[in-house]
């Protein structure tokens, strides 16, 4: 018998991204909440688990955290963790052409965490018939939703290092 | 030498190489990218960090690839790139950079054996001598093929000789 399962499509630790560098951290910020929101993933009021804010001086770190999940069926959801570690965060003008833009400048570290969440609940709540169809079509089409979601979190990925400019 | 569960094609601590001077980070990894790609192998970005510093950018990049070959051994190969003191030099870049190439033949990836002691004594003996030589003739010599060509294209691709 099949137990309630998370499969890993990152590292369980996470992907790790990392900029030490000027960018735009509110537009960042708010760009991958709407990606997330596009995509279903997530709704204002649940995404954020914690927002803290520490200040030193002109400088501030900031520890934010994101839960989000979009189901697929009543027995497999998509799940995402973010967290955003900022540090030394402070505000800088840059000239950028003829105008000049206040930007951050920091050191941003963002960790992303993503699996397939396999069954609901108790495996004691289904009844016998929802048992029978989980062991015999949803658990042959665990590699599908891997491959799907692998897919989605890349995009991701490549959404937020295309916003700081990193490479690949 | 026994065979262990990471059953390593390269030194444990990799292959290495080294180059100063002129060279194209957005190529390399888009060589790496794609040789996975090529090889069907699941490609996890596990770290990409880039720091602005005065002297010139510093780079930190994580690549795993990962194929199953069947149900009881899948290859492993990972690549970690470091790069110091990067500044663009007209349409390439120049700098310091290292490359690690780590290959090896995880076997039993399901977790099947090893739950106990007795189970780790016959995952031991089914290793060292009952598919020794499909291990070593095999998935030994396959995967080294596949780390010696990774390594050649990434040589190629920054100017060095293979």
């Amino acid at each position: 018998m099949i137990k309630m399962t998370r499969i890993y499509i990152t590292p369980s630790a996470g992907l790790k991204i990392r900029y030490q560098g000027i960018t735009d951290f509110g537009n960042l910020y708010k760009y991958m909440k709407l990606w997330l929101e596009d995509r279903g993933f997530a709704d204002e009021k649940k995404l954020e688990t914690k927002y803290t804010e520490r200040r030193f001086g002109d400088r501030k770190n900031l520890e934010i955290m994101w839960n989000c999940s979009t189901s697929i069926s009543n027995y497999v959801s998509y799940q995402m963790q973010v967290t955003f570690l900022v540090l030394g965060l402070t505000e800088t003008e840059v000239q950028i052409g003829d105008i000049k833009r206040k930007l951050d400048k920091g050191d941003f570290e963002l960790r992303i965490i993503g699996y397939v969440k396999v069954g609901e609940g108790e495996w004691n709540d289904y009844t016998f018939l929802e048992r029978v169809y989980y062991n015999l079509v949803v658990r042959k089409r665990i590699e599908e939703y891997k491959q799907d979601y692998y897919i989605i979190l890349y995009k991701f990925v490549g959404y937020i290092k295309e916003f700081l400019g990193l490479r690949g | 030498m026994a065979i262990e569960k990471e059953d390593y094609v390269t030194p444990s601590a990799g292959y290495l190489i080294t180059k100063h001077g002129e060279f194209n980070p957005d190529l390399i990894h888009k060589t790496i990218v794609g040789w996975y790609e090529k090889w069907k192998y699941t490609f996890t970005e596990k770290e990409n960090t880039e720091k602005m510093k005065p002297q010139g950018n510093d780079l930190n990049l994580k690549l795993d690839g990962e194929r199953k070959i069947d149900d009881y051994a899948e290859f492993h190969i990972e690549v970690v790139i470091l790069v110091y003191e990067l500044r663009k030099k007209g349409t390439s870049y120049t700098g310091k950079i290292k490359i690690n190439v780590r290959g090896f033949v995880l076997l039993d990836y399901r977790n099947n054996w090893g739950k106990t002691p007795f189970t780790t004594f016959l995952f031991h003996i089914y290793n060292n001598y009952i598919i020794k030589k499909r291990i070593k003739d095999y998935y030994e010599d396959n995967l080294e093929d596949e780390v010696k060509e990774l390594t050649g294209k990434i040589k190629n691709v920054i100017g060095l000789h293979d």
